[in-house]
């Protein structure tokens, strides 16, 4: 098999990574910016290995958020996850993906596409810039995977291998799309040229179920007022969730999250800079072009986003001595209801129930959704999700129109401006 | 002779007969439908050509395709909806809550796109909607356990529609409702292919209206119809002399208002062939894709997976656009087409992003003139359509 080595937006983010905690580091009180240290200690410390693999020759696999990346563990090979890809860009290149986006507008992709593939289309369309050797992906949550993904095999000629991820989550659902990976796993060896390895893959798996452990007592902790953790945990757990997938980081990250918030609990402590005058809870996802908005929520507007539809998690850990046939199940029902798969590819009731149940578990004021243009399947919902929640709740939602990988559809200080009238309306 | 009389007598359809027939595309000049419901029988609304029509057929209903067509403002769809939902389904929408569409016993959606899918929640949560709703799960995938799910599917949705409505549908009911809908394929592919014709007897917007007639109306009748229309087709005279400046095909989004196809004609050119899933992609003949080992089954579901997962082209099933393009290439070549318009409906996104790729594929592996355009379903920015399609078809002489 012919390996590519185009990875310079690994590369890249690799070094905007490690200058940024070297400034955090070297600058900032130890005190401050704990999460964000933690992300990005792991965060730089993936890419490194990752970039070290693909130079020793490891295939590097593109893969979708919504897939259980643990999987690909059981390869030698490198996955990648394209929307955190884009997302991670957004956030911390000079000019976020724009130029990327720009890039695939330019081939034809819409504009109201989602930014979260688009980055990587415009990467991969860029001259040397970024490439990879086989795709393995769900058919869930969105058209817009549907659609993009097929860009991937039909316009970059990429091996594309999807999973179709049934509508239906039930046990004929689970059963099903378990059927689906199983088959992945079998093309993908194909194309690699690997036998998996399913003791390597039990390693990965229990990394994450070690995770989930922490992310549940990290939910817990959260519920206590004022909430023990900076608003910038969301953005940040959306990508490590799937990027850390599967990785002995992913553990320790939210190993160090949960000391910390155990911590700050015990010691009724908030954490630094949070003044909680309105609690919040975001029933889509934070803002992912701007890193400073969530602080700038804490800090200045005191009003914390206590957690997004990202960060909470419905699922059971798989158990540490699962039969192969065991650990496909699981990882499959885990997939198909990870956070926005399990709200998005399936019947509105499971986003209102569980918007519902988020509010209250965290005991918020209010609620925002950001409602980004390439999410189609979302947008649907909010006015009925508004009416629930108000009905049920008495809790008011705020929808704000944007894109949350792109700044130049709604400014970051329109959405700031956004929600510091809506607080002002809650005092 | 007094036989033939009759025979010659059913077939008969003059110009104000097959004008009618055309107009019977919107609600109130449908006056089967009228009929049908003033006899006291059941509707069943549906969204999409993946859906089984032949279960509802077989359980003595009318299987009638939701269409945006008339609708005129979006004032109760965006109260719900985003601006981010495409106009077609709003436009659907907003015609169910203002009771258009009154005449509904029942309404089936499947998953088949983001916009479409979320019609079943927000309609389930609307406390005055009380017409039953019925839901398909659609896999994204060909494959043989595909196959099965959407085998599976048809079976629940058949039992639910007999426990809803408290009746029997039986396997002859089912297997004589696809007779009739393979009858219904035929004789619709056979209207479509005088559309190769280099004087095509029909135009484009004419087509289109045909098609929409098509999913109005019982297929018992409507197979009577299109029997009358292909004999009146045939022996038409006045478009037989036209030449047009150029013959279009069109691709994309879903177009069931007949007024855009008439924009793409009004500059003399003719829309000869289409890939949009509200025409043609509803009755392919030939199976795209079959599972492993198929062979032709007694059992009526099976044949029905068959016509609706087996034989429906969308952009929505992912590992399926190299047969799509081919079924374009073909349609390019036996119709003789001079240019491709490749259209979405804002906020499209699976005919968006495929349109994409096709503009690159049919330039550069056919070298056919493309025109890549997006626009609203409501038709609200008719003059710079006309401008656009006015410069293509310049281009395309150009090329002549």
């Amino acid at each position: 098999m012919k390996l590519r080595r185009n990875i310079k937006p690994l590369v890249l983010l690799h070094e905007c990574g490690t200058t940024m905690l070297e400034l955090v580091e070297g600058a900032i009180a130890k005190q401050e910016l704990q999460v964000l240290r933690s992300y990005f200690r792991g965060l730089n410390s993936i890419l490194k290995e990752d970039i070290d693999a693909i130079n020793n020759g490891a295939p590097i696999i593109g893969t979708h958020f919504a897939f259980p990346a643990e999987l690909f563990y059981c390869f030698d090979a490198v996955p990648i996850c394209f929307e955190t890809l884009s997302y991670l860009s957004s956030a911390v290149l000079t000019n976020g993906s724009e130029d990327f986006y720009d890039a695939a507008s330019n081939f034809g992709i819409p504009y109201h596409a989602c930014t979260s593939q688009k980055g990587v289309v415009g990467m991969t369309l860029k001259p040397d810039y970024f490439d990879v050797d086989a795709i393995a992906i769900p058919t869930a949550p969105c058209d817009n995977t549907i659609g993009m993904y097929q860009f991937f095999s039909e316009a970059r000629n990429i091996p594309v291998i999807a999973a179709d991820m049934p509508y239906r989550h039930n046990e004929r659902g689970y059963k099903y799309y378990a059927q689906e990976l199983r088959k992945m796993v079998d093309d993908l060896a194909k194309i690699l040229h690997q036998e998996p390895d399913y003791d390597k893959l039990r390693k990965a798996v229990s990394y994450s179920s070690n995770s989930i452990k922490y992310q549940e007592e990290i939910n817990n902790l959260r519920a206590a007022t004022p909430c023990p953790l900076e608003s910038m945990i969301n953005p940040m757990g959306a990508c490590v969730q799937n990027f850390f997938a599967g990785r002995p980081q992913k553990e320790t990250f939210y190993k160090e999250v949960a000391e910390l918030a155990r911590d700050r609990v015990k010691k009724g402590v908030k954490a630094p800079g949070m003044e909680e005058e309105i609690r919040s809870y975001w029933p889509y996802m934070s803002i992912f072009f701007s890193i400073e908005f969530c602080e700038w929520m804490d800090r200045e507007l005191n009003m914390s986003l206590v957690c997004d539809m990202f960060n909470h998690f419905f699922f059971e850990p798989i158990k540490e001595n699962a039969t192969v046939d065991e650990m496909f199940e699981g990882l499959a029902k885990q997939s198909m209801e990870y956070p926005m798969v399990r709200q998005s590819e399936s019947f509105a009731d499971v986003f209102l129930d569980d918007t519902l149940f988020l509010a209250k578990k965290f005991n918020v004021d209010c609620a925002v959704f950001t409602a980004h243009i390439g999410c189609k399947q979302s947008v649907s919902v909010i006015q009925i999700l508004k009416e629930v929640l108000k009905d049920e709740l008495g809790i008011p939602l705020l929808t704000i129109e944007l894109d949350i990988g792109d700044k130049r559809l709604t400014s970051i200080e329109t959405i700031k401006k956004r929600v510091r009238e809506f607080k002002k309306t809650l005092l | 002779m007094e036989a033939y009389e009759a025979y010659r007598g059913y077939l008969n359809m003059d110009k104000g007969d097959f004008n009618r027939f055309l107009s019977m595309y919107k609600v109130d000049n449908n006056t089967f439908l009228t009929d049908w419901k003033n006899n006291g029988k059941k509707v069943i609304g549906y969204y999409c050509s993946y859906l089984p029509e032949e279960i509802i057929h077989a359980a003595g209903m009318l299987p009638y395709r939701i269409k945006g067509v008339e609708n005129v403002d979006f004032i109760k769809s965006d109260a719900i909806l985003s601006r981010f939902n495409c106009t077609y389904v709003r436009s659907t929408l907003n015609l169910i809550l203002n009771q258009k569409y009154e005449f509904l016993d029942g309404l089936l959606i499947a998953n088949t796109c983001d916009h479409v899918r979320r019609i079943y929640d927000v309609l389930n949560y609307q406390k005055d909607f009380k017409t039953p709703l019925f839901f398909i799960s659609l896999p994204h995938l060909f494959s043989n356990e595909g196959w099965n799910w959407v085998k599976d599917e048809i079976y629940l949705f058949r039992e639910s529609l007999m426990k809803s409505y408290n009746l029997k549908i039986s396997d002859d009911d089912t297997k004589n409702a696809v007779i009739l809908y393979n009858e219904n394929r035929k004789l619709m592919n056979e209207i479509g292919s005088l559309r190769a014709n280099r004087r095509p007897p029909l135009t484009g917007t004419e087509f289109s209206k045909i098609c929409l007639v098509n999913s109005s109306i019982r297929k018992d009748y409507a197979n009577k119809e299109l029997k009358k229309v292909l004999s009146y087709l045939k022996s038409r005279k006045e478009l037989k002399d036209n030449e047009y400046r150029a013959r279009l095909m069109v691709i994309g989004s879903s177009i069931d208002n007949p007024a855009f196809i008439s924009i793409l004609e009004h500059a003399n050119s003719i829309v000869i062939a289409d890939a949009i899933c509200s025409q043609s992609r509803s009755f392919l003949e030939k199976m795209v894709w079959k599972p492993e080992g198929y062979e032709k089954s007694s059992d009526p579901i099976k044949e029905l997976v068959g016509a609706t997962y087996g034989r429906v082209l969308c952009p929505r099933m992912m590992n399926f656009h190299k047969e799509r393009l081919k079924q374009i290439e073909e349609l390019v070549r036996k119709h003789k087409v001079d240019g491709v318009v490749l259209q979405r409906i804002e906020f499209c996104d699976l005919h968006g992003i495929e349109n994409s790729f096709l503009q690159h594929e049919l330039k550069e592996q056919l070298d056919v003139p493309v025109l890549n355009i997006d626009r609203e379903y409501f038709l609200g920015d008719i003059g710079r359509l006309r401008t656009r399609v006015e410069a293509f078809i310049e281009k395309i002489e150009r090329r002549k």
